[in-house]
């Protein structure tokens, strides 16, 4: 009784009615606004990637972003791990630099492209080699520089790795 | 509950209460990307209650304060404006609980705004009395009288 009182269903429905039509017309506005924001995330947002470079600090990149950064042949992979990691398996077309002596193909890596983004990984989980060189990679200049977290440990769970040298050497 | 009491009181407090959230409101909606930051600083809210709140809110406030300066639906909006407030009082209590030092968000969503501090909260608190004295008269006047 005393509820409904001071809740009377006349000020509950006005409350409403301006509630929705805040909704409607803050979504709407949001929509026309060139500086609106993204209030879902598009089916595709787990895909979606901002292209432009972050200097001085490595961009950590999903499985979905990578692969459509790979699709559109605007990545490089780069595996950070030991040669006998590498040749164990590493993602398919991976360039292998281990973090572990990288100074000694430093022409190898300043030749790398910079209008590509530099996708490190190393064996997932809480490995930090690819990390590790992402620095050096930023040191050296490059500022397309992701790292790629899942690493071998989340890529193997539904994709086949490749075994071997890199693709191109003996 | 009687009838409203001071009038004039009441009258005042609406056309004050509804300019002020007019006021707050425009400064958001041009720039929701700010207010989304504002709102995230304070680390209430997963990511996309944060955007959802950035675009929606600050329209809630836009239609309350003209239906309140306008005088129509002022049960409705006083009500809206009273929870507002209390959710903004909750909000900043909480941030200054976990030492949280960011900019309120209240009036505008650039940096070099107010803190959200004891000043703001006791502010939130005055506005908060007066959207409920608002809406209890607005209520009283608008209900029969009991028996």
């Amino acid at each position: 009784m005393q509820f409904s009182r001071y809740l009377p269903a006349f000020a509950l429905r006005q409350a409403l009615i301006l509630t929705l039509a805040a909704l409607i017309l803050g979504l709407a506005a949001n929509q026309l606004n060139p500086r609106g924001i993204a209030i879902a995330a598009a089916p595709t947002g787990a895909a979606a990637w901002d292209d432009s470079p972050t200097p001085g600090y490595p961009r950590p990149i999903t499985l979905d972003q990578m692969q459509g950064l790979m699709q559109r042949r605007a990545a490089l992979l780069i595996d950070a791990r030991s040669r006998e990691e590498y040749l164990d398996g590493h993602l398919p077309g991976a360039l292998h630099i281990p973090f572990e002596g990288w100074f000694e193909q430093i022409d190898r890596v300043r030749a790398l492209p910079h209008e590509r983004w530099l996708v490190l990984y190393c064996s997932g989980g809480t490995c930090d080699l690819a990390d590790l060189l992402a620095g050096e990679l930023i040191r050296e200049g490059f500022e397309k520089v992701a790292v790629y977290r899942g690493g071998i440990a989340e890529y193997r769970l539904a994709n086949p790795l490749e075994r071997g040298e890199e693709a191109g050497r003996e | 509950m009687n009838r409203i009491k001071f009038p004039r009181i009441a009258a005042l407090l609406r056309l004050g209460l509804g300019a002020l959230f007019i006021c707050a409101s425009l400064g958001k909606i041009m720039d929701p990307a700010g207010f989304a930051l504002s709102i995230d600083n304070y680390r209430m809210l997963p990511e996309f209650l944060v955007a959802l709140m950035a675009a929606v809110l600050p329209w809630l406030e836009l239609l309350c304060g003209l239906a309140l300066v306008f005088n129509c639906w002022t049960p409705g909006a006083s009500l809206l404006i009273f929870a507002m407030n209390a959710i903004f009082i909750i909000a900043i209590a909480s941030a200054m609980a976990r030492g949280l030092d960011i900019s309120c968000g209240c009036f505008s969503t650039s940096e070099a705004s107010s803190r959200a501090g004891l000043a703001r909260l006791v502010e939130d608190l005055f506005f908060l009395a007066a959207a409920g004295y608002l809406y209890l008269s607005s209520i009283a006047s608008l209900q029969p009288p009991q028996r």
